[in-house]
């Protein structure tokens, strides 16, 4: 038995939420065509396989259409495009893979995704070959809006005189990447987009978890191979209805690991959105 | 069982409902049932395919009663060896493809409000003991 360098990996945990200052306003779809995909794969397979899954939603959420004719967003408009992209190779093996997809262009509430996609694969490597399995996933939520008279917004007179007289302008980014490629293990993934809500108190929200284990049925405690995710949120803010910028927020984090791989976790939430009541 | 080359199975619908349409007469933008452009396909193939069991599953709505009636197009596809209980899988190439595109007015505004792509492709080349991929696909009118 060949002596390998053991990188010893405990679980990395990161919750990240609840930016402060950032209030997405989320748009709403037109109610029009409700459209919803559920699509699950289920996969037991000795040799190669590719496969690619693309998602992409954009939602705008115009007042009248002069001011958009020249690039700008008028005041009350908002824009969201949540992207979604997963690829999967491997240029043979064993590999046993369970994925349950879910696309719902639908107006979300607080808990629910318009992307929502969970994946499980278990791969070992055919000896002979030298064989990987590799995946790269991406989950991309942009949102912006011009500023909002909150009477506009919320629908509430109580409400209305707590908050003040506008909502800002705001421009945010939510990135989430993974790139794992393995020799034996197990990968498991969830992503979770909301772009579109009922009402401008739905938060926009990202939810990105990855976990890398051992597979148990080859007796081996760890997986092999490397794994690197990426998390990035940039967020800029206005002040009432100036254009002037009030606050800019940013966060990032990167990892990657490499060899054997006895355990590896990460997982990444950001919501941002109108707090009603809130402080 | 077997055979050198099963030949390629093909099945494919393609539902394009191209249909602009608006209630007349109505009040404000509320009332109105927005411009809509919608493309579905759904299809799966096998080639050079040896032991093999091969079932694919399709639904479609494509005419309502009325307008409370979702399109819908319902696909499934299961590859498995052909005897499904001596462990032995099917040897060759399976390949499936889902897409969908839509756009989407809002009010009687022309601009579109919304655009959504979804696709997923799948290539398996092999001894294949398991490939199943369902996919449900329901667009219709919320009122």
């Amino acid at each position: 038995m060949k002596k390998y360098g053991i990188l010893f990996l405990i679980l990395i945990l990161l919750i990240f939420s609840g930016l402060p200052a950032s209030a997405d306003r989320l748009p709403n779809v037109s109610k029009t065509t409700n459209m919803q995909v559920p699509a699950t794969t289920n996969l037991q397979l000795v040799g190669m396989m590719d496969s690619q899954t693309q998602v992409q939603i954009n939602t705008r959420n115009y007042n009248s259409t002069d001011a958009e004719a020249q690039g700008f967003l008028s005041p009350g408009s908002t824009e969201s495009n949540l992207v979604y992209k997963q690829d999967m190779m491997s240029n043979g093996g064993y590999l046993a893979l369970a994925k349950d997809q879910t696309f719902d262009e639908g107006n979300q509430n607080k808990r629910g995704y318009n992307v929502d996609s969970a994946s499980v694969s278990t791969y070992a490597t055919d000896p002979d070959k030298g064989s990987k399995f590799s995946t790269s996933e991406q989950l991309t939520l942009t949102t912006t809006g011009n500023w909002s008279p909150v009477n506009e917004t919320i629908h509430n007179a109580l409400v209305q005189s707590i908050v003040g007289k506008y909502f800002g302008a705001f421009e945010s980014s939510y990135d989430a990447m993974s790139d794992v490629s393995l020799t034996t293990g197990q990968l498991a993934t969830i992503a979770q987009g909301r772009s579109t809500g009922y009402d401008d108190t739905v938060p926009a929200g990202v939810r990105y978890t990855l976990g890398i284990h051992p597979d148990m049925s080859t007796g081996l405690p760890y997986a092999q191979g490397s794994a690197s995710t990426d998390f990035v949120v940039t967020n800029r803010e206005g002040y009432q209805n100036t254009s002037n910028e009030s606050a800019t927020n940013s966060f990032t984090d990167s990892t990657s690991v490499n060899g054997l791989i006895f355990k590896f976790g990460k997982d990444f939430e950001a919501t941002s959105g109108i707090e009603v009541g809130g402080s | 069982m077997k055979t050198d080359r099963l030949g390629r199975f093909g099945f494919w619908l393609i539902l394009i409902p191209l249909v602009s349409f608006s209630i007349p007469g109505a009040i404000g933008s509320t009332q109105v049932i927005p411009p809509f452009d919608t493309s579905v396909t759904a299809s799966s193939s096998v080639a050079n395919m040896q032991n093999v069991a091969y079932e694919t599953h399709l639904g479609s709505t494509v005419v309502g009663v009325d307008e409370d009636v979702p399109a819908a197009v319902k696909y499934s596809v299961s590859i498995t060896g052909a005897n499904r209980t001596d462990g032995k899988g099917a040897v060759g190439i399976a390949r499936t493809h889902f897409a969908i595109t839509s756009l989407e007015g809002r009010g009687t505004e022309l601009n579109a409000s919304s655009e959504r792509v979804w696709r997923d492709t799948t290539e398996v080349t092999g001894t294949i003991m398991n490939l199943m991929k369902n996919f449900d696909y329901k667009s219709g009118i919320r009122l």
